[in-house]
């Protein structure tokens, strides 16, 4: 038999005690995961701001009530202060009060209700046609540059029309702007301006487009209730419909309505809407200077290239022209080359024709083995006469040396070398005789190698002994 | 002779009928004006003249008890008037309704 086993828990569950801080803190966490950043709605009671500068109400409605505390740093930011006898919406936090065991409500923002109705309304809708992408910056439009007909749905009374009208005309007159009139606040005022806007976006009568370039949608400064007018889901629908740009002057530079969001553009005041749309004189003489600058520059540089393109052609036009001429001269040119070489031609075989007939009449009258013979003939007879020539050279030589050697035995100089005088008078005459050398007569005696000057002192016959000139006197004459 | 009311008066219109502001339908019955004649002098731009004497028969609306002045359809169809707000001016002996009013920045300013 099988055995079954029972097992039971010996242990019982762990008794937990808490202490009235543990106690409290849980339910605080509680609280606090379950009931912060909440809103509540009720009537304010028993308000009281006590001199630490904490206040204390109590908040209730026909079913119920909870105690509420504002700190001091939270309600002098506030700037709604808590009154008796007001309805309120509260934004906070569910709290506990451990020393009484109560929980209360701490206050981090007051609305009286009306106003924090329509901020949760406002929210709500803005939360809506987000999601629904009308706030998208892609549908945005941008606006006419320079806009000639501007259409405005506001109040005819009050400041915003004017001032609209006069900025306009103050920036740049001439400029048509079409009010189409409407209540901006209270009862009939969504479906005025909502009919204005659907009005802009018509074509115009008797055209195919709207009769504005853009349009305004302007409202003067007011409260939230005010403004709501443009926080109606109908009006930010025709905005966001309209076929133009639209511009939302809604209220002061602080207030943000639906429209603002929907429209193309969000001017903080109707009068900056005014500045936003139109450009300034000024503004539009600056522009056109900068474009008519642009566009000279534009028509230079294209007159630039035109002309370039025009010289490019012009060149190319007298670049073909020149080629055409070139090619019929260089055509010309060839056929007179091909004549010229034809021509040519002819001459070189007519004249290689002759040259061959003269070469035959040469080969019959060849004067070049006769020219050889009598080569060969006058080098023999060359040689002959050389011969000729020697020999006799040889004779005369031989004559010419006995001559000399006998010129050389008659020679004077050997005899005066002996001890011979040649002895000559004043006219040059040699003194052979004493005729030709009278007393006192001046004589010249040649030595070998020197000379000597004597003077005839004496003359006498010629003995064979004896004989001697007397007074001989002789001096050297260099 | 009454001085007319100065200003431009902002009057919906509704279900055809045009709500006269209370200092124009004083001034109206102060006149005498009960009788009235629409005159349409361009597509922003009509005039009521009231109709006085032998004239009676060419009348178009007359004030109902409660100040509401009827406008003939066809007319309101021809000035593309809708329902709308208009503007009311005492000028020249009756009274301009500026259904659009196109400011060529210059001349006509509302008060």
């Amino acid at each position: 038999m099988e055995q079954i086993s029972l097992t039971f828990d010996p242990q019982p569950p762990p008794r937990r005690v808490f202490t009235l801080r543990e106690l409290s803190d849980g339910i605080r966490g509680l609280l606090e995961g379950s009931f912060s950043g909440i809103w509540v709605a009720g009537e304010i009671s028993g308000a009281k701001l006590y001199p630490s500068g904490h206040c204390y109400f109590t908040l209730k409605d026909a079913d119920a009530q909870i105690k509420c505390v504002c700190w001091k740093p939270v309600y002098w930011r506030l700037k709604f202060k808590p009154k008796d006898g007001v309805q309120v919406l509260l934004r906070g936090r569910v709290d506990i009060y451990e020393q009484r065991s109560e929980y209360q409500f701490v206050v981090e923002a007051v609305e009286p209700q009306g106003e924090g109705a329509l901020q949760l309304a406002f929210e709500e809708l803005k939360k809506r046609l987000l999601a629904e992408g009308l706030f998208d910056a892609a549908r945005k439009r941008p606006l006419p540059r320079y806009p000639r007909r501007i259409g405005i749905v506001t109040s005819p009374q009050g400041a915003v029309i004017r001032d609209f009208v006069d900025v306009i005309t103050r920036r740049f007159p001439g400029i048509h702007v079409r009010l189409f009139p409407a209540r901006v606040q209270g009862e009939g005022s969504v479906a005025d301006v909502t009919r204005g806007i659907e009005y802009f976006g018509l074509a115009e009568h008797g055209h195919d487009a709207p009769w504005a370039d853009v349009l305004v949608v302007a409202r003067g400064g007011g409260s939230l209730e005010d403004l709501w007018t443009f926080n109606e889901e109908a009006v930010a629908r025709a905005i966001a419909a309209s076929p133009i740009p639209v511009v939302s002057a809604v209220g002061h530079e602080t207030d943000v309505t639906i429209s603002d969001f929907v429209a193309d553009f969000r001017a903080p005041t109707p009068s900056a809407a005014a500045e936003l749309i139109v450009p300034t004189q000024q503004d539009l003489l600056e522009r056109i200077d900068a474009l008519r600058r642009q566009s000279r520059r534009a028509v230079q540089y294209r007159l630039a290239v035109l002309a370039r393109r025009l010289r490019e052609q012009a060149t190319d036009r007298a670049q073909m022209l020149l080629h055409r001429a070139i090619a019929r001269r260089m055509q010309r040119l060839d056929e007179f080359e091909e004549r010229a070489v034809a021509a040519i031609r002819r001459r070189i075989s007519a004249a290689g024709r002759t040259r061959r007939i003269l070469e035959d009449n040469l080969r019959y009258f060849d004067l070049r083995p006769r020219l050889a013979r009598d080569r060969a003939r006058l080098t023999e007879a060359s040689g002959r006469a050389a011969g000729a020539m020697r020999t006799a050279l040889g004779r005369r030589r031989g004559r010419l040396e006995t001559a000399t050697a006998k010129l050389s035995q008659l020679d004077p100089r050997l005899v005066l070398a002996r001890g011979y005088a040649i002895v000559l008078n004043q006219s040059g005459t040699i003194v052979r005789d004493r005729a030709a050398a009278p007393v006192g007569a001046t004589l010249d005696i040649l030595l070998a190698k020197d000379s000597l000057q004597a003077k005839v002192t004496k003359s006498e016959g010629h003995k064979s002994e004896g004989h001697k000139s007397e007074g001989h006197k002789s001096e050297n004459h260099k | 002779m009454i001085a007319p009311p100065e200003g431009t008066y902002l009057a919906p219109l509704q279900k055809g009928a045009l709500r006269f502001p209370p200092p124009l339908r004083a001034y109206c019955q102060m006149e005498g004006w009960d009788l009235f004649r629409f005159i349409v002098l361009d597509h922003d731009h009509m005039r009521i003249e009231p109709v006085i004497g032998d004239a009676a028969e060419t009348f178009h609306a007359s004030f109902t008890p409660d100040g509401l002045l009827w406008i003939p359809a066809e007319l309101r169809q021809s000035v593309d008037l809708s329902e709308q707000s208009v503007m009311l001016r005492v000028q020249d002996g009756g009274i301009h309704v500026y259904i659009r009013k196109v400011f060529e920045t210059l001349g006509f300013r509302p008060r």
